[in-house]
C-alpha cells in the first residue's frame, strides 16, 4: 500500500517538475527514482496501455482543453499508455442514460467524467472503483475538503476533480453607490442575513428589484444548489448526516427558519418569484445570488455593466456550495493504474487543473493550484476561490440524490410562491422518505 | 421486391399443371416475408417492452440495481394508489383532457367551417392556423413561457393596456393549467381543423341542394347534414385528441415542472420523474400500466358512441 503510494507520488512531482506542491513526500518516496523520472527515463510500468476516457460536452473551450490536456498525456507517455477521450452528450439526463445503458452493457469506458450529485449513484451500482488505492493522504490534502466530500461514499473516495462551481451575489456597483452600500470583497467581510437583506429593502426601488434568485431557472438543481448554504448556515440541513432521512431535516426547524426568511423576501416585494432572465444584466435587478456560470455572458454581452462581486451572505455560520464534474475509474477497468496515471494528470495542478480552469472559469479543486491561475486572485472570481477554500460544503452524497434535490426544488419554488414553508417542507421531506424506504435507504449493497 | 416475383413464377408453373399445395406453400412464405420487418420491429420496439413493462410492475427492479430485482407482488400498485401525488397527477389530467378535448375540436370544427368558405386568401388563412402543428412543441412551449411571464410578459401587457388586473399565470396553482390549455389548444387545433375540412369536403353537396329545396334553414344544414355526416370524422379526432391529453408532459417540463404546488403534474410527468429521474424502474412500470389501462377503458367507452354497422 505504501509503496504503491510512493511511486504515484513520484510520478506526480516528476509532471509537476518542481511546481509549488512539492513537500516532504519526495524524501519519503526516496529522491533517486525521482529524478530518474524527471530526466524521462521510460516508466516500465506500462506498455501500449489503451485507455477509453468519456468526458461530459461542455462549452467548446472546455472540450477544446480537455482534449488538448490528453494529447499532452499521451505524448508524455508515448508507448506506454495512449488515452481516447469521447465526448459524451450533456443535454438534459443525455449523460446519465449513457452511463446506465453502457454499464448494463459492459460498455463503460476505463475513466469516467461523473456530475458530483450522481457519484453515489453510481458507486451504488456497482460501476466504479474506489481511488483510495490511489491516491494517499498526502496528496488528498491538497484538494479542498468539499471536492473529497462530494467524490466519498461509504467510507471510500469514488471520485476527484479538478474544479468546484460556487455562488456569489453580483452587485450593481452603480446602484449600490447611489444607495451608500459598500460590498464586501472577502468573506471575512460578508455580510449577515440582517445586514444583506436590509441592504436588499434599500436598494428595492420603483422598477428595480433589491435582489435577484434567478427563480425563472425553474424548480430544478439550481433551487438546491443556490438555497441549502443559507439552511446550512443557520444550522439546518435537507437530509440526516448519515443521508437516509429527511425527516426531521429538511422539514426541521433551522430549516424552516432559514427558508421563512427567504420567503418575506419574497413577500415584501424585494426579490421576484419569476423574474426576467435578464433582470440583474438590464439593471432591473441591483444584487443576483448566482453561481459563476452567468459571468461569461455578462462579460461578453453586457460589457457596459458596473457590476462586482460579494461572498454569500450568512446566517450563523458562513457556507457556500460547491461541486462540479469529477473523474472516477469505472470497476470494468481492465488497466486501473493506467487510469489512476490520467486522472492524476487531469488533476494536476499544471498539466490538468490550470488550462481547464482557464477554459470553464471555475474554482480550482486544489489549493496548489492557485498560484498558477492569476484571474482566481482577483474580483470576481477571488470571491468564489476564497469560498471554495475555506466555506464551501458538497451536497447531500447520496444515490437518492435526484429524489432529495426536486423535491426540496419544489418545495422551494412553492415557498416563493407564498406557499406555507412548514407544509410545503413536510411534504417534500415525506415524499423524499417514501422514496428513500422504496430504495431500502439506499444503502451500500 | 424478390418475394412477388417467386409468387408470379409459381403461379405460372402451377397454370402449367404444377402442384397446388406447393403454390400455397410458397405463397404463405411469401406473405409471412412481406409481414417479417414490421412484426420484428413491432414485436422488438412495442410488444416486448409492453410485456416486459407488465412484468417489472409486479418487481422492485431499480436501474441503479439491476441485480437486486425481486418479485414483490402487487405491492407497487398498492402504493400507488396510496400516492397522494398520483391522484392529484391524475386529477390534472382529466381536467385537462376534459377541458381540451372538447375545446379543440369544437375550434377546430368552427375553423374548418369558416375557412371551407370561399373566403379571399382561404389558403394563406389555413396555412397560418396550421402552422403552430408543425413547430416543435418544446419551442411552443418556451415562446408562450416568455409570453406569460408575470412581470415583463406580453399577455400582462396587453392586459394591462387594456386596464384589465395583471394575472400570474404560471406562477398561479390555479391559471397554470389552464394557461398551458389555451397553449395545446392553440397549437394543437390546426391538425383537428385539417381532418375535419376533408371530412367536410366528402360531404356530397347534394345534401345541401336537397335540404335548401327543402327550405332547412343554414342552422338546420348544420345540425342536419354537416354534423351526423362528420360523425366519423369526428369519432377519429375525439379519440386522438382524447390520447394526446392524456399524454400530456411536454408543456408541463419545459413550462411549470409540474408546479405551481403540483398543480400541473399529470400522469405521464409523474412517470417520467418517478421512471427516468429517481430510476424507480418498477414503479413507474406499473403507473404505466394503469395509464394503459386507463386509456384502453377510455376508447372503448368512446367506441360505443359510435354505431358498430359503420365501423
Amino acid at each position: 500500500m505504501t509503496s504503491r503510494r510512493n511511486r504515484y507520488d513520484f510520478s506526480r512531482r516528476a509532471l509537476i517538475q518542481g511546481s509549488a506542491a512539492v513537500g516532504a513526500g519526495v524524501l519519503a518516496g526516496g529522491l533517486p527514482r525521482w529524478s530518474a523520472l524527471a530526466q524521462g527515463t521510460p516508466r516500465p510500468t506500462f506498455s501500449n496501455v489503451e485507455l477509453s476516457v468519456w468526458v461530459h460536452d461542455g462549452e467548446p473551450a472546455e472540450n477544446e482543453t480537455n482534449q488538448a490536456i490528453v494529447d499532452a498525456f499521451n505524448a508524455a507517455y508515448q508507448g506506454q499508455i495512449r488515452a481516447n477521450l469521447q465526448v459524451i452528450s450533456n443535454t438534459g439526463n443525455d449523460y446519465q442514460n449513457q452511463v446506465t445503458s453502457a454499464s448494463v452493457a459492459g460498455e463503460l469506458p476505463d475513466v469516467l467524467d461523473m456530475d458530483g450529485p450522481f457519484v453515489a449513484s453510481y458507486a451504488y451500482g456497482q460501476i466504479l472503483r474506489p481511488l483510495g488505492d490511489y491516491f494517499g493522504q498526502e496528496e488528498l490534502a491538497d484538494f479542498v475538503p468539499a471536492i473529497i466530500e462530494q467524490g466519498t461514499w461509504n467510507g471510500q473516495l469514488w471520485a476527484l476533480g479538478a474544479f468546484s462551481g460556487s455562488e456569489g451575489v453580483l452587485v450593481n456597483t452603480e446602484l449600490l453607490a447611489a444607495a451608500g452600500i459598500t460590498a464586501p470583497t472577502s468573506v471575512d467581510q460578508a455580510m449577515d442575513w440582517a445586514t444583506f437583506t436590509e441592504a436588499a429593502r434599500t436598494l428595492t426601488t420603483d422598477g428595480v428589484l433589491g435582489l435577484d434568485f434567478h427563480m425563472d431557472y425553474g424548480a430544478g438543481e439550481w433551487f438546491t444548489y443556490g438555497f441549502t448554504p443559507l439552511v446550512w448556515s443557520n444550522g439546518g440541513d435537507i437530509l440526516s448526516p448519515d443521508a437516509t432521512a429527511a425527516e426531521g431535516y429538511m422539514n426541521g426547524p433551522a430549516t424552516v427558519e432559514a427558508l421563512t426568511a427567504v420567503q418575506q423576501l419574497f413577500n415584501d416585494g424585494i426579490v421576484s418569484p419569476s423574474p426576467s432572465p435578464t433582470a440583474f444584466e438590464e439593471g432591473q435587478a441591483a444584487m443576483q445570488m448566482i453561481g459563476g456560470w452567468v459571468i461569461p455572458n455578462i462579460e461578453t454581452t453586457y460589457p457596459d455593466l458596473p457590476w462586482s462581486i460579494m461572498p454569500l451572505p450568512y446566517f450563523k455560520e458562513k457556507v457556500s456550495p460547491s461541486g462540479s464534474w469529477a473523474w472516477g475509474i469505472t470497476s470494468g477497468s481492465e488497466n486501473p493504474d493506467a487510469a489512476a496515471e490520467l486522472i492524476r494528470w487531469f488533476l494536476d495542478p499544471q498539466q490538468g487543473v490550470a488550462p481547464i480552469v482557464e477554459a470553464n472559469r471555475l474554482a480550482p479543486s486544489r489549493q496548489s493550484a492557485y498560484p498558477l491561475v492569476p484571474f482566481y486572485n482577483e474580483l470576481p472570481y477571488s470571491v468564489y476561490g476564497e469560498q471554495i477554500q475555506k466555506t464551501a460544503r458538497a451536497r447531500p452524497v447520496t444515490p437518492g440524490y435526484p429524489v432529495v434535490t426536486a423535491r426540496f426544488a419544489e418545495a422551494v419554488a412553492n415557498i416563493s410562491l407564498g406557499g406555507d414553508v412548514q407544509e410545503s417542507l413536510d411534504q417534500a421531506a415525506q415524499q423524499v422518505d417514501e422514496d428513500f424506504q422504496r430504495n431500502n435507504g439506499y444503502q451500500p449493497r | 421486391m424478390a418475394a412477388p416475383t417467386i409468387a408470379r413464377g409459381e403461379r405460372a408453373r402451377a397454370g402449367a399443371g404444377g402442384r397446388r399445395g406447393s403454390l400455397r406453400g410458397q405463397e404463405d412464405l411469401a406473405g409471412w416475408l412481406f409481414v417479417l420487418p414490421a412484426t420484428v420491429l413491432l414485436g422488438a420496439f412495442l410488444v416486448w417492452p409492453t410485456v416486459r413493462s407488465f412484468w417489472l410492475s409486479f418487481t422492485d427492479y431499480r436501474v441503479l440495481a439491476p441485480d437486486d430485482a425481486r418479485f414483490i407482488g402487487v405491492a407497487n400498485y398498492r402504493d400507488l394508489l396510496g400516492d397522494s401525488n398520483f391522484w392529484q397527477a391524475v386529477r390534472n389530467t382529466a381536467y385537462f383532457a376534459v377541458v381540451v378535448v372538447p375545446v379543440q375540436t369544437a375550434a377546430a370544427l368552427g375553423l374548418a367551417l369558416l375557412l371551407n368558405q370561399k373566403i379571399p386568401l382561404r389558403s394563406f388563412f389555413r396555412t397560418v392556423f396550421f402552422s403552430p402543428v408543425v413547430l416543435s412543441m418544446v419551442v411552443v412551449a418556451v415562446l408562450w413561457s416568455y409570453f406569460y411571464n408575470p412581470s415583463q410578459g406580453m399577455f400582462n401587457e396587453i392586459l394591462e393596456n387594456l386596464g384589465l388586473p395583471r394575472q400570474r399565470f404560471l406562477t398561479s396553482d390555479t391559471q397554470a393549467m389552464p394557461a398551458i390549455m389555451v397553449m395545446s389548444v392553440w397549437q394543437g387545433v390546426g391538425f383537428q381543423m385539417v381532418i375535419y375540412l376533408a371530412g367536410l369536403q366528402a360531404i356530397p353537396q347534394y345534401l345541401y341542394e336537397a335540404a335548401a329545396v327543402d327550405g332547412a334553414n343554414a342552422w338546420q344544414r348544420f345540425v342536419g347534414i354537416t354534423i351526423p355526416q362528420l360523425r366519423r370524422t369526428t369519432f377519429f379526432i375525439v379519440v386522438v385528441s382524447t390520447i394526446l391529453a392524456l399524454k400530456l408532459f411536454t408543456q408541463v417540463f419545459v413550462m411549470t415542472k409540474g408546479g405551481p404546488f403540483g398543480s400541473t403534474r399529470t400522469i405521464i410527468y409523474m412517470l417520467w420523474e418517478e421512471g427516468l429521474n429517481f430510476r424507480n424502474t418498477g414503479y413507474s412500470s406499473a403507473m404505466a400500466v394503469l395509464f394503459f389501462l386507463l386509456v384502453l377503458a377510455i376508447t372503448l367507452i368512446q367506441r360505443r358512441f359510435v354505431p358498430q354497422d359503420e365501423d
